[in-house]
């Protein structure tokens, strides 16, 4: 059905003023980027900028950018269909919860951060406060790799389980009732329900879910800036950390550039997988 | 019988889960410095809680400037979100699905473009036409962040309004121009108002571009972060939580409209 | 002379410096100049220096003086950006500057065929220690157990290995700070390190850069776990007694401590251990310059040698804590921070500066990935050579594409050395 009706036309105008906007304000200055990445300070063609990223260990900013991103979105799935299959549900209280649930939604990503910085720290914090309470030692949260790219995903996803929530509750509510009942008939257990009635009819909704979210998650900044400075380095705070310090900034615009195609990839992919709308 | 236990442990664990960093905050901010920060194992509860924390930051620091900045810059941001969101939530409303479909992918990709990979070239060219460090400039990049959730949210509000009441007024012959204003509009408003706040919510807590774009005239989170990294743990949080009051108080009242669907930019539907 | 708004421009001001400057020093000038108003800018120095770079290619400079850190101004200063001092430095410059200061202006005329930029603040970091430590939990070390130890703040680098390893073991407790965050913190330090043990930290990879190098490997084992967040700020856990010896922070902060009522007196402070080979002292702090096609010169005149004054001077010791350049500034001090300035005119003795080179902070890129590989992610001990010879490698190739080969070439040779004073 190939119908663009003329009646469409004076519509298009009205979205012209913001695709204008776009087009100048986020496509521009990216298309710029990846091409000043490209050339050198005096001005030739060079994949230099490239090179030098090798050296400032761009493997290591793209390996924890990815570990982070599937980390985070994995928890967040796991909570959010948590915290959504109990608001299905109609019980005392629930508005009050409900509220709870959506304030790290309030919460500045900056306050969130610090939070967390004072949770989890070297020495001491309140997560060491309780696990010594319970008789453990206290950890380095920030001794090794593995476990200060775990905090920056807890604190991630403490800042973004509600929008999962929200989605995937948008999806259980469109869940007909029925559905549950004659599987019930069937004789079907709880657990045999969440996976034959819920997931299969929720596959839309958590499909879109971790496109938006998985695509956020490549892009955090200030979190992992507050947590964890630029040891270990994500591919943003890597950006950052080359503008900031670095005489010509060509070499941050190059891992921008890294960033933006690791981004593509994953919109393609997800585009190719969840394809049928 | 169990599935309610499981309910309401469930209920428990993700309150506590959900309000946790935020008591840790108001700990840090209430009780003495030597129950927090000068403690190795700070303690969990309120130990003879003071305001003094509060005054110091207050008092040393300088909170109102960096505010009014926030301030200055999310009401422009809910202004231009909005004033470029009405036109095109209402284009994209109307338009038929082969045509608002890759509109729509185009703006959510716009959404998804890292902040620093637009940020940097964008600080060159604004240092250009001096909209460095200004309010004007940090509004009008901050906007990419805020469009497509006002857009959606336009565009749900303009869907549910029939086309049948536009037709009907036009054959009722009124002009174009007064069926916009007094007919749209007015059933659009609540999701205009919705728009402009959440807007102006999340150019509250942006902190990407702000810190980029203008740094020495910092907006609040920039300032926030500032404080932590110079060792002023207390103003920090300080300034936190009375930062915080706004976003929290404008994201219950709107809950509404903070639905999966808008959300998920309509898609879903 | 017509009225007259000039702007100056600051790097990086602490809160308590800008209020002071605001509210004290500028509006003194412009009593003693009332056709002049002043008007103070204050960014990072990166952003300033992008900041004059764009006004005056868009012809826009106007009446401006900027305030620079002595690293960054190489920027300017090889990008020709900077108009040259030489005809007005009698009229800017006081008699009365610091020999070693005097030593840097002179390197100008050599080095560089004319004065670009005089000093204005310098700073030599120095190292503070807690000299006692009561009445915080959990940590117990007081001046009693201090000198039961034996301890009096280490004089050269194997007592200050000593002395941390019996902390360690006596108090359980990683006594030693460094400035690990990353950023210039880190490779300022690591500069004065290198040049301590006789090495030229451009190279990274000489006799002298290895042996700091390695030494801080076994210094690190008794860095206090916080030292990867460690940046110029963070000089509060000393007082909390979260570690007990902070290498090297600048003196500033013994004024905002005193500012936040801290009890300064627990706080110790010395120009530092001597390195193996000699015990240079690291200047840093700002310059004064003008940018090019600068306009009301004789404005930009009076200001400059006013905050070059005795008066002016005298105040950034006794308010902001900071090192004056010009030596009228330190007669009549207050007691408690004439000890202060005893050290640190003990460490001008010894000083030297690092050389403005123009990719100054590509360097300081490299030496933060070095301290990354070697200290951070503790890598084998073996390795630190080969480590520190990819970095020479990286920095060469980056003259080599960037610059062209004589510069890379001058380079290798060693021709980028510390100056000293």
């Amino acid at each position: 059905m190939k119908s663009t009706d003329r009646r469409d036309i004076p519509y298009l105008f009205f979205v012209l003023p913001a695709i204008v906007y776009v087009g100048y304000f986020a496509f521009y200055p990216s298309f710029s980027g990846v091409y000043r990445s490209f050339l050198s300070p005096h001005g030739g063609f060079t994949l230099n900028n490239y090179n030098e990223l090798l050296y400032y260990n761009l493997g290591a900013a793209i390996l924890n950018t990815l570990i982070v991103s599937f980390g985070a979105l994995i928890i967040q799935l796991f909570l959010g269909l948590v915290v959504a299959s109990i608001l299905v549900w109609e019980f005392r209280g629930k508005k009050l919860f409900s509220t709870v649930t959506i304030i790290p939604m309030g919460i500045a990503t900056v306050v969130a951060a610090i939070a967390y910085s004072f949770i989890f720290e070297p020495r001491g914090g309140y997560a060491n406060t309780l696990l010594h309470a319970l008789g453990l030692g206290g950890i380095n949260w920030y001794s090794s790799t593995p476990l200060s790219l775990l905090v920056v995903m807890v604190a991630d996803s403490w800042k973004n389980t509600p929008i999962f929530t929200l989605i995937l509750l948008a999806g259980l509510s469109s869940i007909p009732r029925d559905l549950y009942h004659a599987a019930a008939l069937d004789g079907a257990g709880v657990f045999n329900r969440f996976v034959h009635v819920t997931l299969p009819n929720m596959r839309k909704f958590i499909a879109i879910a971790l496109i938006i979210r998985g695509v956020q998650e490549f892009n955090i900044f200030a979190l992992p800036l507050i947590l964890i400075g630029e040891h270990p380095p994500l591919l943003t705070t890597f950006v950052y950390d080359l503008y900031s310090t670095s005489p010509t900034v060509y070499i941050s615009l190059a891992a921008a550039t890294i960033l933006l195609a690791l981004m593509t990839v994953f919109i393609a992919l997800n585009i190719a997988m969840g394809g049928r709308r | 019988m169990k599935k309610n236990t499981l309910l309401w442990v469930g209920v428990a664990v993700m309150t506590v889960y959900f309000l946790f960093p935020l008591y840790v905050l108001l700990l840090i901010a209430f009780n003495p410095t030597k129950f927090t920060i000068e403690a190795l194992y700070p303690p969990p509860i309120f130990k003879q809680p003071t305001l003094n924390n509060f005054i110091l930051a207050f008092t040393q620091y300088n909170f109102v400037g960096p505010f009014l900045r926030s301030a200055s810059v999310a009401t422009l941001v809910g202004i231009f979100s909005v004033a470029l969101g009405i036109p095109a939530g209402y284009g994209l409303g109307r338009l038929s699905s082969s045509l608002a479909y890759p509109l729509l992918v185009l703006i959510l990709i716009t959404n998804m473009m890292p902040g620093i990979v637009v940020a940097v070239p964008i600080s060159t060219e604004f240092i250009r036409l001096h909209l460095f460090n200004s309010v004007l400039g940090l509004a009008l990049v901050q906007t990419l962040v805020t469009l497509p959730l006002a857009i959606f949210i336009m565009q749900g509000t303009f869907s549910s309004i029939p086309r049948e009441v536009e037709y009907q007024a036009r054959l009722d012959g009124g002009r174009f121009r007064s069926i916009i204003t007094r007919i749209l509009v007015p059933v659009a408003l609540p999701g205009i108002i919705a728009a402009f706040l959440i807007s102006w919510m999340f150019s509250w807590d942006e902190f990407t571009y702000a810190v980029i774009l203008s740094p020495i005239k910092p907006t609040l989170p920039v300032e926030i972060y500032y404080s932590i990294t110079r060792g002023n743990l207390l103003t920090g949080v300080a300034f936190s939580l009375i930062f915080t009051i706004p976003v929290i108080t404008l994201t219950v009242a709107l809950q509404r409209y903070l639905k999966g669907e808008y959300l998920s930019g309509g898609v879903v539907r | 002379m017509s009225a007259v708004t000039v702007n100056l421009y600051d790097d990086t001001l602490a809160p308590s410096e800008i209020s002071f400057f605001k509210t004290t020093l500028i509006p003194e000038f412009e009593q003693e100049y009332p056709n002049i108003t002043v008007n103070l800018v204050v960014e990072s120095a990166s952003n300033m220096v992008q900041t004059i770079e764009a006004l005056i290619q868009g012809n826009d400079v106007g009446p401006s003086l900027i305030i620079l850190d002595n690293l960054v101004i190489g920027e300017l200063l090889f990008g020709n950006y900077l108009t040259n001092l030489t005809p007005y430095s009698t009229s800017i410059l006081p008699s009365t500057l610091i020999t070693s200061m005097q030593s840097l202006v002179n390197y100008e005329q050599k080095a560089f065929g004319g004065i670009y930029f005089v000093p204005f603040r310098g700073n030599i970091p120095l190292v503070w220690y807690n000299k006692t430590v009561g009445n915080i939990p959990l940590v117990w070390y007081n001046k009693t157990v201090f000198n039961e130890l034996g301890i009096s703040p280490p004089s050269n680098w194997a007592q200050l290995l000593q002395d941390s390893q019996m902390i360690y073991q006596k108090t359980g407790v990683k006594p030693v700070m460094f400035q690990g965050h990353g950023g210039a913190s880190t490779y300022t330090e690591l500069y004065q390190w290198m040049v301590q043990a006789g090495g030229n930290p451009f190279l990274f990879n000489d006799t002298g850069d290895v042996l700091a190098m390695q030494y801080l490997y076994n210094l690190s084992d008794y860095f206090a776990p916080n030292y990867i967040h460690g940046y110029w700020g963070n000089y509060k856990g000393l007082i909390r007694g979260k570690y007990y010896i902070l290498d090297y922070q600048w003196p500033y902060i013994y004024s905002t401590m005193a500012s936040e009522g801290v009890n300064v007196s627990r706080i110790g402070f010395y120009p530092g251990p001597a390195g193996p080979k000699n015990s240079g002292h690291l200047v840093g702090g700002d310059v004064l310059a003008i940018p090019r096609g600068a306009t009301d010169m004789p404005a930009l005149l009076h200001l400059a040698n006013f905050l070059l004054s005795t008066e002016a001077q005298h105040q950034l010791i006794t308010v902001l804590g900071e090192p004056a350049v010009n030596a009228n500034a330190y007669a009549n001090l207050p007691a408690n921070l004439s000890a202060l300035y005893t050290a640190e005119e003990d460490a001008f003795q010894t000083a030297f500066f690092r050389e403005p080179v123009p990719w100054i902070t590509e360097w300081g890129t490299i030496a933060d990935q070095v301290f990354t590989q070697i200290i951070v992610n503790h890598a084998q001990y073996s390795q630190i050579p080969a480590i520190l010879s990819q970095a020479n490698q990286q920095m060469y190739n980056y003259l080599l594409s960037n610059y062209n080969s004589t510069v890379a070439q001058q380079y290798e040779e060693g021709y980028y050395t510390p100056l000293y004073g």
